[in-house]
């Protein structure tokens, strides 16, 4: 499994759309977007690094009330074992009337030789 | 009853002592060693993003880009030592920086983010660290 597909598990598991990147489609009144950000060899010693830590930015855009999804999005990545680096409300586009939320994760994945 | 004492060498009470004087005066160049590598880290991260993957021709000033840089340490009330790598204000055009650098890290509806800030500050922590690490080094044998 990669960061970005076990991503899309759990958002869908929640019952939201998803896709990477932007979403592609005409949007409905709530959806994810998920951004990669960064993989980094953080946790090794002099040898070869044998985890990375991948990053990825949840964006939820509804044009409803967020809290119960962020809340349940939350609690869904925690289950799957995510670390949550950032919760920020980015705020509310006036002109599409989508609130913006963004959720940062990080996991540890091992190395593929 | 034993007693044990231990003496520290003249010269280590001394090198310390003197430590404790120049606090003030190393700290505010070892968080400029770090906000160094920090800042570099996050204007080559700005540059590959603006203007890359926009629908229509990009309309970049490279006013962005140039007012990147960082605050010089300073204390706060509690006593701690800062330096922020931002944007300065305002812009010419009446515009925030701020704002701009929003969107760009985060993205919109419909607008793909691109970030560039997040990603600078996770691949730069090691390296700042490290750059921290070597100037208080040579800040403490200075002495």
């Amino acid at each position: 499994m990669s960061l970005l597909s076990e991503i899309k598990t759990v958002v869908t598991g929640c019952g939201l759309p998803v896709e990477t990147g932007v979403f592609s489609d005409e949007p409905p009144d709530e959806y994810v977007v998920v951004t990669p950000l960064a993989d980094t060899y953080e946790l090794h010693a002099d040898d070869a690094p044998g985890y990375e830590t991948q990053e990825a930015r949840l964006s939820l855009f509804s044009r409803g009330n967020y809290m119960q999804r962020k809340k349940r999005l939350c609690k869904a990545l925690l289950a799957a074992d995510f670390v949550i680096t950032e919760r920020r409300y980015i705020g509310h586009e006036d002109d599409t009337g989508f609130h913006h939320y963004a959720i940062d994760v990080a996991k540890l994945y091992e190395t593929e030789d | 009853m034993a007693k044990a004492t231990w003496k520290m060498p003249e010269e280590f009470l001394m090198k310390i002592s003197r430590l404790a004087d120049k606090t003030d005066t190393i700290i505010p160049k070892v968080l400029d060693a770090g906000a160094e590598v920090v800042e570099s880290k996050v204007r080559s991260n700005l540059a590959s993003v603006i203007g890359s993957g926009t629908k229509l021709p990009s309309r970049s000033t490279g006013e962005l880009l140039s007012s990147l840089g960082t605050t010089p340490a300073l204390q706060d009330k509690n006593g701690d030592f800062n330096a922020k790598v931002g944007f300065a204000e305002p812009r010419s055009d009446g515009d925030s920086n701020a704002k701009i650098a929003t969107i760009l890290e985060y993205g919109k509806s419909g607008q793909p983010a691109k970030p560039f800030l997040k990603p600078a500050k996770s691949s730069s922590k090691s390296a700042a660290i490290e750059a921290m690490k070597a100037k208080l080094e040579s800040e403490v044998n200075g002495i």
